[in-house]
Order: C-alpha cells, then structure tokens, then sequence
C-alpha cells in the first residue's frame, strides 16, 4: 500500500514538473513569438554589449586630445572621425552609451521604487494619499523638461544631479500607475480579511498589493528608460546636462550641433545611437505590456495600449 | 446639469492646492540656485561690492519667507510682479509671448493631425500587412527621434540646402498669413512628429476596435460600401479617443515648445523660460511655470469635460 | 625648442601683418561710402546672441550692453582706432598745471531725443551716476572726486592725485559715461534708467524682451565733421531703422546670414569661419576681444604658493589651448603681452615665462611646492568659447600631473560662484581690452582672483602718477615682466578675437570693440 501510494506521489510530482515545464517552455515561445520584444532586446542588448565592450575594440583615450586634428571625418584609423577637441568619437560615443544607458537604468530603476513605495502608501492610507498626490499633481503639471531644467541649475550641473534631478521628474507618473492599480486591490475581499484579522499593514501593502501592480511598473519602467535618455540628452543639448569632459550622447550631439554643417558624423553616430536606444525600448516595452498581461484578449489588448499611449501622451516631454 | 456644475466647481477648487505645491516648488528651487539677477545685470567684469550693493537695492536680501509671501500677497491680487530686466510686468511679458507659442503648437498638431489621420486609417484597414507594418515602423521611429535632432535636419535640409523656407524667426500673424506660416512649418514639423505618431497609433488602434463591432460587421453583411462604412460608422465611433489623445498631448506640446523655439528662435512662452532661468529672472520665472501649471491643468479639465459632452455615457465623477 | 620658437616668431609676425592689413582695409570703407552716399534708408537686421542685459550703459559691464547701447548714446569724448581719446560730446578739455583738474568744453547745440538740448547740469548729473556705478571709474578717480558745473557749456573734474588713465576711463566703451538728459535720473530705479534718451545718431523706439532692440535714425543728428575713426569721428545713420534680432542658437545665426535672414551676425559657430571666409555672398570681421586667462585664486587654497602658480604657467601650451578653442589662425593669437599690440602699452616683458609646456620643470615646482595630488578646481562658464579652453587645460594639467577637477556651469551660476574664495582654484575668464594697465583686470586687488600683492600695486600707483604716456609704458614694462616672473596673477595663454559676418549688401561697418553701425548702408 505504502509502496503504491509512494509510486503514485512520484507519478503525480512528475506530472507537476512537466506541466511546469510546458509553462515555461510555453512562456518562452510567447517571448520568443513576440516580435517586437526579440527585435527590442536583441538591439538593446547589443548596445549594452557596445557600451561594455566597445573600450575593447579601440586603443584611443576617450579624453585624449590631438588638436590639430579636430574634425576629421570618419576614416580607418577613427572610425566615427574625431571630435572638435580631436578625440576619437568612436571611444567616445562608447563611453556615452554606458553614460546614457546608465543614466537611463538608474533613473528606471530609482523612480521605480520611490513612485512604488509612494503610490502604494498612497493608495493604502487616505491621509497619505491626500498629500502625497497633490505634490505629485503639483510636479506633474510642470512640464518635465523645464522642471529638469530648473532642478539642474539648482543643483548644478554633474551625472549625480541629473539622475536625482530626473527621477524626481518621473516618480510621480510611476506614483499614479501604481496608486490606481493598487486601489483596485485594496477594495478586494481578501485584503479586508486580512485587515480584519489584524495583519501588519506593511506586510498587506508589501506581499499582497505591490505583486499586483508589477506588470504596469515593469512597462511603465520600461518607458521612463527611454524618456530618461531623450531627457537628459535634451538637457545636455540645451547645455544643462552631464557636464564635459565626460561624453554623453547628449553633450557629444551639443558640441555638434554648433559644427552640424562641417561635421556631420558628430550628429549622425550619437544620434543614431540615441534613436536606437529609444527605439528598442519602445518595442520592448510594447512587448512586455502584452507578455506580461496574459488576461488581457487581443480586443482588450487594443484598449489597454489604448490608455497606455493616453498615458504616454501625458507624459511624454 | 447641476451635477455638471458640481463637477466643475469641484475641479476647479482641487486646482488650488496644485498651484500651492507648484508655487512652492518653483520658490525653493529658484532660491536654492547659484547665481541671482544682480550678478547678471551688472555684466561680466562686475565687483563683488558692486554686486552686494545692487543686491541691497533690489531686495534680494531679504529673509526667504518674507519674499515668498511678498509674492504670494501679489500673485493673490493676480499681481506677478515685473521683471528685474526690463520695464515690463510679468503678465504683460507673459502675454506677449504667447501668442507665437499659441500659433506653433496649434500648427503642430495640425500637421500631426494631417499626417496621423489618414496614416492610421490606412493601416487599420490593412492590418497585419506589409503596409500596415511599415506605418506602424515609421510611427515608432517617430516616437523615438528627439525633436531637437529632428528640428537641426529640417532646418539643414529645407532652410539651407533646398532654401524653400527661411530657417529661423518669427513673424506675427498681422504680418500676413502666409509669412506668419513659412517661419512656423519647420519648428511645426518638428514639434508635431512625436503628436503624429502618438496620433497614428491611436487612430489605427481605436479603427480596429470599431470594426471588430458586430454592427460594423452586419452593415457590411449589407452590403455597405467599405469607404462609407470607413469613414461614417467607424470613424466616427473612433474618434472619440483620438479627441482625448490630441487634448492630453497639448500639455506635452507646450513642453516640447521648450527645445523647439531655443532652435528656431520663436519668441514665444519657451524661450521666454529658458532666457530667465538663465539670467535668475525670479518673478519672471515663477510666473511662467505657474501660468503654464495653471494651463496645463485646464487644458486637461476641459478634455474630460469635452469627454462628457460628446459622449454623455462617460460619468463624469468615475474619474 | 629654440627653432619652434623663432618659428613662432615668424608666423606671430606674419599674422600681426595680416591682421593689420585687414583692419587698415575695413576702415577705409566707411569714408568711400559716406562720400559716395549711395543708398540710403532701409531696415539692419543685426542677429545678436545675447540679449542685452539693460539698455543703461552705465550700469552694466556687458559686451551686448556696450555695442547695443552706444548707438544710441556719447559720452564727452570716444576711442579713435588706436585707443586715443577723441572728442565727442566734449568739444575741447583741459588739464590745470598741477595735473588734478580736468575742465571739458561741451559742444553747443547739441540736441537729446527728446528733443532738449544738452546742458552742462545734464551732464555732471550723468558723469556723477557714472562715478558711482561703475567700479573702474570710482578706483581710478577716487570715491570723493565728482563732477561740477562751470558754467551752461562747461564742466570740471578735481582729483586728489594726478591720475594718467583718467581720460582714457572716461573715454572707455565698456561701462561707459553715457550723457542723458538728468531727469531720467530721477526716475530710475535700482535696475538703472528706464527711459533710453541720448544724443547718439540712432534713437530709440522699443525694446521687445527677447525679440528686438528696434532704433531709428535721428533725425536732428548733427555729426562732426572729423573723419570717422573708430568710435569717434563723424558718425551718420544711413539706414532708417536698426534692428538688433536676438537670435541665441550659433547655427541659427549661421543659416540666417547664408539665406540673407540677417544683414549682420555676431555669435558664429568658429568652426565656419573658413566656410564664411569663402562664401562670395558673405564678408567676415574679426574683432579682438583681449586675453583668455585662466586666472589663479591668491586669496585661499593651492595657489596662494608661487610655485604652484608657476607650475600651472610651466604645464600649458597655448597654442593646442586656443586652436581648440578658436579654430582659425586668424582668430587668436598666441601672445604674452596683458596689453594689446595696437596700444602703446603693448610689452614683450616677461615672455620668456610665457608657453613653455615644460613637463620637467612642472614636475620640479610641484615637488618644491610639495603638491601631493590635492583637487584643483577650475571653475568655467558654458557659454562662450573659453569653456573649450577650459576643457583642453584640465587636460594638459592632468597630464602634467595636477588633480584638476573642471567645473562648468551657467553664466549666472559661474558669476556667483566665481565670488567666494572657497569655491574654486583656477578660474577660466575673458578679459576684454582696457586702454590704461591699471583697468586690466587681473591686477585688480578687488575683482576675482585677488591680487593684493604690494609691489604690484606700488607700481601701478606709479604708473597711475606719471606724467607722460612714455613714462608710464617704462614702467608698466617692468611691471609686466615683474607679473610673468614673480608674481603670476594668472596664466594668459593669448588673444583671441570675436569674428562676424555680414552678407554683401552690406557695405561700411567698422569694427571696433564690436561692431559698428553708423555710416553704415545696406542695398535692399
């Protein structure tokens, strides 16, 4: 009997693992099917493996100057020809990638949590939410980019500023998405059990909300990257940005944009790079919006990218 | 009606603490800012003594509470002081740039609209194709190009190269139309990409969610011609949406006014900001951000009051 | 190093040749066009990158402020193109036997804007506002020396001490002693006047706040009949309306005098000054602004020591610094004289201190000073060319062996930081050109940097007392030399011009600290 009952369990364990397995490899080939996130990841990833790598493909200083040749144009020896100080833009606009990416990450990941900490304490205690969306209101309905501006005169400008300054810019958009989908939560039944039987608040917020709110931070994330890098190259054109001599794309496209008819290269290839970055976070975040929201049927699918580009709209600088 | 009124009045008075935060946030972190009107006014070869002294006669010396409530008493009597630089109150200063900023973004999305509407059509009614494929990839790469790229290779292209329209500048509406317009379509083009691709998205994907309606379905069954059928029953029914992207997006127009008329040289609310922030204009600055706050919010309020009016299902207070 | 050098020489003298060939030609045009009388009338759009920070000349020490502004407004006397002091308002002056008291005859006849003719009340009224605003003015003539009336025509200036910069203050264009008619004083403000009346030969008629400084002809104007000259002269206003457009972006600019948008334009990208050069439609202007510096914080800090100071003199390499930064050779020169070369007080004294980029002999003065690594902050400003030099002396200090740390910032910013001792090392700064050494700034004890240095100011005193502009130049001689050896108040790397261009329509503009706008026609 014992004997039997042990087969069985096993029988019963192995079936579990493959149902697991099929999941998974079924999670994989909706990833994989996914034609936007493939395309999206695959360009990213080879940015980021340009700005990790690339150091290792030039033997230029990114800093080093030769002067008297400033301004030459792409060639075998500078592959994105130099810059006005004559420094090879290639080590350069390298270098700015893992500035800019950087950047982008830190204010993703930064304004991820805070507006996840705020938006959730926010939709659980009424006081809390009062104050803390009026300030949001308050930032929100100063155009992002003149409060980046505004914040980086203030502090002055260095790489650390610029990533505080955007990530005050942006937590409040992660506050709201994830205020209003963690109201939708709260009002549920097992929550108001739980409270009722007396739970820590932290414990209802943390292990039982915040899962929910997940997906719509992940996307949401996923767009601040790609806003944060248009942000702060925008500041570094308008010169209040990552300060020289350290490249971004933002400061390499500012010293170009004042020799734009002598030498285009020093647009063109940070631009381009921009564009890319910018690009392949787009599609991966239109990806993972519709990975990771398996409920949601192709119809509903429309709607929700619907509201997401409203939203977008709204936040867009 | 009433609750109409309710809704507004209700609205209305949520804006105030708004613009409290904003004032607030704006007073800190222009005082906290290094640098202040009188090292600017007197030029660069100025003393430190010279400074203090103009410092001293400006008021800039008082404790920082004093001057936020001076302010506060006079933004209170729609008063927002008068510049340091010239003989001009802020409202008057506001007011005069306002109106190439006004002509810019309605242009803007004028051309987004032209270029968004049909583009998105066209690919709803072709979905899954090449054709509504490649539109979706132009629309991304629209998404993507930041607009001052965008605004240096229109100028080098049509300003310099082709010489078709002039590369700069502005001239006011009274001027004429069409020199009012030739100073505004490159600055519009490259301010409207982004509204144009948002737009396009839009448009196609509320297209699709229309004609997957079954009374579509029946009209075709029918035998309604398939351009009526477009453009009666379904984009009617679509625009709904469209109306409410183009309202929200304004906000984001303004903004992206900002970089636009820095290239451009458009005199306008833009550049006003950037030329104050940089020479620590205080009440000049504090006025426009508030100005625009205030504009930004009603814009918004108006878009949702516009929802309930041309769609009376929507209730007003779920929002 | 010695053929490098002699090299240098030779090309200094080749470029000082073509430099004055150019100058000699430009002014020429001026009296060819008032002569002819060709075309007169029409609209001059002049493209300016930045906007003014007021239209009150004596209130600010601004460049736009200075070339905007005198348009509109004299002063007693002017600059002729080789820094002499001219008449202008001031028909005739003269110095007492002890030297201390200057009596200035003023032109009779001469009418403001508002139609009121200029008094000797309006103009004490306006030279005694300028003692007190402008810093240069009040340390020159001294706190207690002002202004009185003589009689309707004539007006007196005592000193305390004989002072040989006097006139020449006077004189200067930069922050300069405009004569209004004395109400507007009265109802000025702490921000300078509000109503912009002068004599000039434009007057005024709006000021649109970041669109335009629109002047017109004058029409009442009576001009000298002097040959013009640099800012003095017979000045005429040949067009009816002059336009200073602010247009801030360098390629909008650039764009705008390629499609004729702008007759004129001053803030160029430099690295188009070939391009415009070749351009059959354009002609370019070079324009000597005065030293790029990086200038030594005395007061606290690492270079409060000799050697670091020497140090830092014996790391850079001014040519790498200013091509880099003026990417033309026409556009700076590598020159170690405080003064320029069309000044009598031009000095050679010193030079063989000057652009040595000697990495021995930097090691060595760091050793002595015993530098182990400590942060030098260099402080600069983003919005001119300066901040590539900037960026190419952190670099050649790096690899000297210094720890330099750059800070660039806004103009405002850098303009308060640049205020307290604690907040920087080394200082990057444009020094614009002075007619007299005891205006140049980097001697100055109270300006930035701080040269409080005894002998230094033992000697400007003297130089300030002597009687002759021959005696003075002896001693400024030696003073210099003095400045290069054993003081260092900072490191001049050399001279470096504005350029602009105007298209070819445009016919009779001189330059002289900035351009000019009289005598001045455009075809339309």
């Amino acid at each position: 009997m014992e004997m039997e009952a042990a087969r069985r369990n096993i029988e019963l364990l192995n079936v579990q693992r493959s149902l697991k397995k099929n999941q998974r490899s079924l999670f994989i080939k909706r990833f994989l099917a996914n034609k936007q996130i493939v395309f999206g990841s695959i360009t990213l990833f080879l940015l980021v493996l340009f700005a990790l790598l690339g150091p290792m493909l030039t033997s230029y200083d990114p800093y080093a100057m030769v002067v008297t040749e400033r301004l030459q144009a792409p060639s075998s020896t500078h592959w994105f020809g130099t810059d006005n100080f004559g420094r090879d833009l290639f080590s350069r606009v390298v270098i700015g990638a893992q500035v800019s990416l950087g950047v982008g990450l830190t204010v993703a990941v930064l304004s991820s949590v805070i507006g996840l900490v705020i938006g959730l304490y926010a939709s659980y205690y009424r006081v809390l939410d009062h104050v803390f969306m009026r300030i949001c209101d308050g930032l929100m309905s100063i155009p992002a980019i003149l409060l980046a501006i505004a914040f980086m005169a203030a502090l002055g400008p260095n790489t650390t500023n610029i990533i505080v300054a955007l990530t005050v810019v942006f937590s409040p958009y992660v506050a709201r998405i994830v205020r209003s989908s963690a109201l939708v939560v709260r009002e549920q039944t097992y929550i108001e059990a739980m409270k009722a039987q007396g739970a820590k608040s932290w414990r209802i917020i943390f292990r039982h909300i915040a899962p929910n709110t997940i997906s719509p931070l992940f996307v949401q994330a996923s767009f601040i990257f790609a806003d944060a890098i248009i942000t702060e190259a925008g500041l570094s054109f308008l010169g209040a940005g990552i300060p020289t001599p350290d490249p971004s794309w933002g400061n390499i496209l500012s010293d170009g944009k004042s020799v734009i008819y002598t030498a285009w290269w020093m647009v063109v290839f940070p631009g381009a790079a921009l564009i890319l970055a910018v690009l392949s976070t787009n599609l991966l975040g239109d990806g993972l919006r519709d990975l990771l929201d398996p409920h949601v049927t192709s119809n509903k699918k429309i709607k929700y990218r619907k509201n997401k580009l409203l939203k977008m709209g709204k936040a867009k600088v | 009606m009433k609750d109409y009124l309710m809704y507004l009045i209700k609205r209305i008075l949520s804006l105030i603490p708004v613009l409290f935060v904003v004032s607030i946030i704006v007073f800190l972190i222009i005082h906290i800012t290094p640098g202040d009107p009188a090292t600017i006014m007197l030029g660069e070869d100025a003393t430190t003594e010279q400074i203090e002294e103009l410092r001293e006669d400006l008021g800039l010396n008082l404790p920082l509470p004093q001057q936020y409530l001076n302010w506060v008493i006079g933004a209170l009597q729609v008063d927002l002081g008068s510049s340091y630089f010239m003989d001009e109150s802020v409202t008057s200063s506001i007011m005069g740039h306002l109106s190439p900023t006004i002509s810019l973004t309605i242009i803007s999305q004028l051309v987004a609209l032209v270029i968004a509407i049909p583009a998105g059509i066209f690919a709803a009614r072709r979905r899954g194709t090449i054709a509504d494929q490649s539109v979706m990839g132009v629309s991304l790469l629209g998404m993507s190009v930041p607009n001052f790229i965008l605004g240096l290779l229109t100028m080098l292209v049509f300003g310099v190269i082709l010489r078709w329209l002039p590369v700069a500048g502005y001239a006011p509406l009274n001027t004429g139309l069409w020199n009012h317009l030739q100073y505004l379509i490159l600055p519009a083009v490259s301010l409207g990409t982004l509204q144009a691709a948002l737009i396009t998205r839009i448009t196609r994907s509320s297209m699709l969610e229309v004609l997957n309606n079954n009374y579509i379905k029946s009209a075709r069954a029918k035998g309604v011609k398939e351009r009526q059928i477009i453009y009666f029953h379904v984009f009617r029914n679509a625009f709904l949406p469209i109306l409410t992207v183009i309202g929200q997006t304004f906000g984001g127009l303004i903004a992206g006014a900002v970089i636009t008329e820095t290239i451009f040289n458009i005199p306008g609310i833009g550049q006003l900001t950037i030329n104050s922030i940089e020479r620590r204009d205080y009440p000049m600055i504090q006025g426009i951000i508030f100005f625009v706050a205030i504009a930004y919010v009603l814009i918004n309020l108006i878009v949702d009051l516009l929802y309930g009016v041309v769609n009376p299902r929507v209730r007003l207070d779920r929002k | 190093m010695k053929t490098i050098k002699l090299s240098w020489i030779a090309f200094m003298l080749t470029l000082a040749l073509a430099l004055a060939g150019c100058s000699s030609a430009s002014e020429g045009e001026p009296k060819a066009s008032g002569e002819e009388q060709a075309v007169a009338g029409g609209e001059l759009h002049v493209a300016s990158g930045q906007q003014p920070e007021t239209l009150d000349p004596q209130m600010s020490t601004g460049s736009t402020v200075k070339t905007v502004a005198r348009h509109m407004y004299e002063g007693l006397l002017a600059l002729d193109s080789e820094f002499q002091p001219q008449p202008m308002l001031a028909e005739s002056w003269e110095l007492s036997e002890d030297r201390k008291t200057y009596t200035f005859h003023l032109r009779q006849g001469v009418q403001f804007h508002n139609g009121e003719e200029m008094l000797a009340e309006d103009v004490v009224a306006s030279m005694n506002s300028w003692l007190e605003k402008s810093s240069v003015a009040s340390q020159v003539v001294g706190e207690e020396a002002s202004f009185v009336e003589k009689d309707e025509y004539t007006v007196s200036l005592t000193l305390k001490e004989p002072k040989l910069s006097t006139l020449d203050t006077i004189a200067s264009p930069k922050q300069f002693a405009a004569i209004m008619p004395k109400e507007v004083f009265e109802t000025a403000g702490a921000n300078g006047v509000t109503e912009y009346i002068g004599t000039g030969p434009f007057k005024f008629v709006e000021w649109k706040q970041d669109q335009y400084v629109h002047f017109e002809k004058f029409e009442e104007y009576q001009a000298l009949d002097t040959p013009a000259d640099g800012l003095s002269g017979k000045k005429e206003a040949l067009v009816d309306d002059l336009y200073f457009d602010y247009v801030a972006d360098n390629t909008t600019q650039l764009s705008g005098i390629q499609t004729g948008e702008y007759d004129f334009a001053d803030s160029l990208p430099y690295d188009n000054y070939e391009q415009l050069t070749q351009d059959p439609n354009v002609t370019t202007y070079t324009d000597l602004y005065g030293n790029a510096s990086f200038h030594f914080n005395k007061k606290q800090g690492l270079f409060t020591d000799l050697k670091m100071r020497q140090a830092v003199n014996a790391a850079l390499s001014s040519e790498e610094i200013m091509l880099a930064a003026w990417p033309h050779e026409d556009l700076y020169e590598v020159d170690s004289s405080y003064m320029a070369d069309s000044q009598a007080w031009f000095s050679e004294a010193g030079a063989d201190e000057f652009n040595k980029a000697d990495p021995a002999k930097v090691k060595q003065l760091l050793d002595e000073a015993g530098y182990a690594g400590e942060e030098i902050v260099l402080l600069a400003g983003n919005d001119s060319q300066l901040y590539y030099a900037a960026i190419v002396a952190q670099e050649q200090l790096k690899q000297a062996g210094m720890n330099v740390k750059l800070d660039v910032v806004d103009r405002a910013t850098y303009s308060e930081l640049r205020t307290d001792p604690a907040n920087w090392d080394l200082l990057s700064v444009g020094l614009s050109t002075v007619t007299t050494p005891s205006q140049h700034l980097s001697i100055s004890a109270d300006w930035f940097g701080w040269a409080e240095d005894e002998k230094l100011h033992e000697m400007l005193a003297e130089i300030d007392a002597s009687e002759t502009v021959e005696e003075g130049t002896a001693v400024w001689n030696d003073l210099q030399d003095y400045l290069w050896t054993d003081y260092l108040p900072g490191v001049k790397v050399g001279d470096y011009f504005s350029y602009y261009a105007s298209t070819t329509k445009v016919d009779g503009i001189t330059i002289f600290e900035g351009p000019i706008f009289w005598n001045t026609t455009v075809t339309q």
